[in-house]
């Protein structure tokens, strides 16, 4: 059943009606990010009546996040985003499914969340994840609403729709460059993510809906400083889709491990080659865990040392009983780093077998 | 040959414009020439990932490039 009343003046459209609303409520979204752009997107997604909405996201509210996520209030800093979020938009719809994941899209989580959603929406805030959520989706053939800012300017997309191109056809991944700037780093005008938000939301709809053209295979940019839009085409690139596929197949197959490691998933991380291993504790702390991959970087330090790293390499991290590593974890999270891990009861847990 | 080069992102940054007219004396070029030129013009681009588009439409790097086309330079954005 749906609600004639709630619905009725988008039912009212020729391209939706009864039948086009019934799509909306029998639909499932997964929004990955409930930041500038996923606030917009859920707000309007929600209104609209889309039946099951998924919200990820591992951060708590900030006072520097109200100019923009406007689904937040002051009183709700401190709090979980998505928890909020589905607050929020539950009091707007309140005939909406809503499913939280309080914490950040990984290698580990990934596959878990995506499950069975229909459409994933973009909303992250850093290359890495991006890349992430194309893998994931490439393999489970989920079309990606995609968005992302910078300063005044902002890129839309969709990607996997219908067989279409991918978001590696867009920009190849390349190594070792410089990270692209995010909005902590760069600043944003509070609009601007709004109006990308919106604009993921209307192709979401469209998708949905099957009704008008989806942006599939372009680029939109639009400059909000200048007011100038542009579309660029392009197409599929068969070498980054299989790129996109095999690394998303290697994650789907490989073994999950919980990010609080115990001593043995620990040691066994640590075994594993390629693994950056880093010990947050000071330097003169014991007992010592030194190993070929294991550096030592307190802390204090961490934040400095972590520009250096490929947000797609996986970390470890360790100290004495888990607290500062715990730390040390979320905050790489935060940065955006796909694949991260803590030995969860520190290294004091680990005494017996490294004596 | 005369050709526009548009700048996006960063590379606004960079570049110090949104967009400049180009002089070469060559009558085509291919897409990696133009971005090995633009990469000792601007050194910092050597370091930033970005995609070419000529004409609006996305290009791989061995397309030629001719009189009067528009090349943009996209670099994917991360913020959201």
């Amino acid at each position: 059943m749906i609600n004639k009343t709630r619905y009725s003046r988008q039912i009212a459209l020729d391209e939706i009606g009864e039948s086009g609303q019934l799509k909306l409520q029998n639909a499932s979204v997964l929004v990955i990010g409930a930041g500038g752009l996923g606030c917009p997107v859920l707000q309007n997604l929600a209104a609209a009546g889309v039946g099951t909405i998924g919200i990820v996201d591992g951060d708590v509210v900030e006072e520097t996040n109200l100019h923009r996520q406007l689904l937040y209030t002051l009183k709700d800093c401190g709090n979980s985003k998505a928890e909020t979020a589905k607050k929020a938009i539950l009091e707007l719809n309140p005939e909406i499914n809503v499913n939280v994941f309080p914490e950040f899209f990984s290698t580990q989580n990934a596959f878990e969340i995506v499950f069975d959603y229909q459409i994933i929406v973009d909303c992250t805030d850093t290359l890495a994840v991006r890349y992430l959520i194309n893998d994931v989706a490439v393999v489970k053939k989920i079309p990606v609403v995609y968005a992302s800012i910078y300063k005044f300017e902002g890129q839309l997309s969709v990607f996997n729709y219908k067989n279409g191109p991918s978001y590696r056809c867009l920009f190849p991944e390349q190594e070792s460059l410089e990270t692209v700037p995010n909005c902590v780093e760069s600043g944003v005008l509070g609009v601007l993510p709004n109006t990308l938000g919106i604009l993921q939301a209307t192709e979401v709809l469209k998708i949905i809906l099957e009704i008008g053209e989806v942006l599939s295979g372009k680029l939109l940019i639009y400059d909000a400083l200048h007011f100038q839009t542009q579309i660029i085409d392009f197409t599929k690139n068969p070498k980054a889709i299989e790129k996109g596929f095999i690394n998303g197949s290697l994650l789907l197959n490989s073994k999950k491990t919980k990010e609080d490691l115990s001593p043995e998933a620990f040691l066994e991380k640590c075994n594993q080659s390629g693994m950056v291993v880093i010990d947050v504790r000071e330097l003169n702390e014991m007992p010592e865990f030194k190993r070929e991959n294991v550096i030592q970087i307190p802390l204090s330090e961490l934040e400095e040392y972590s520009k250096k790293l490929d947000k797609n390499q996986e970390i470890v991290v360790f100290c004495q009983t888990g607290q500062r590593s715990m730390a040390a974890m979320r905050y790489l999270q935060k940065s955006g780093f796909v694949g991260v891990f803590h030995l969860g009861r520190g290294i004091e847990s680990l005494k017996n077998q490294i004596q | 040959m005369i050709i526009t080069l548009k700048y996006f992102g960063l590379l606004v940054d960079i570049t110090q414009k949104k967009e400049e007219v180009f002089r070469l004396d060559e009558s085509k070029v291919s897409v990696s020439f133009l971005k090995s030129k633009m990469e000792t013009a601007y050194e910092e681009l050597k370091n930033t990932n970005y995609s070419i588009a000529i004409n609006q439409s996305m290009s791989s790097l061995d397309y030629t490039i001719k009189d009067q086309d528009v090349v943009a330079f996209l670099p994917p954005f991360a913020g959201g």
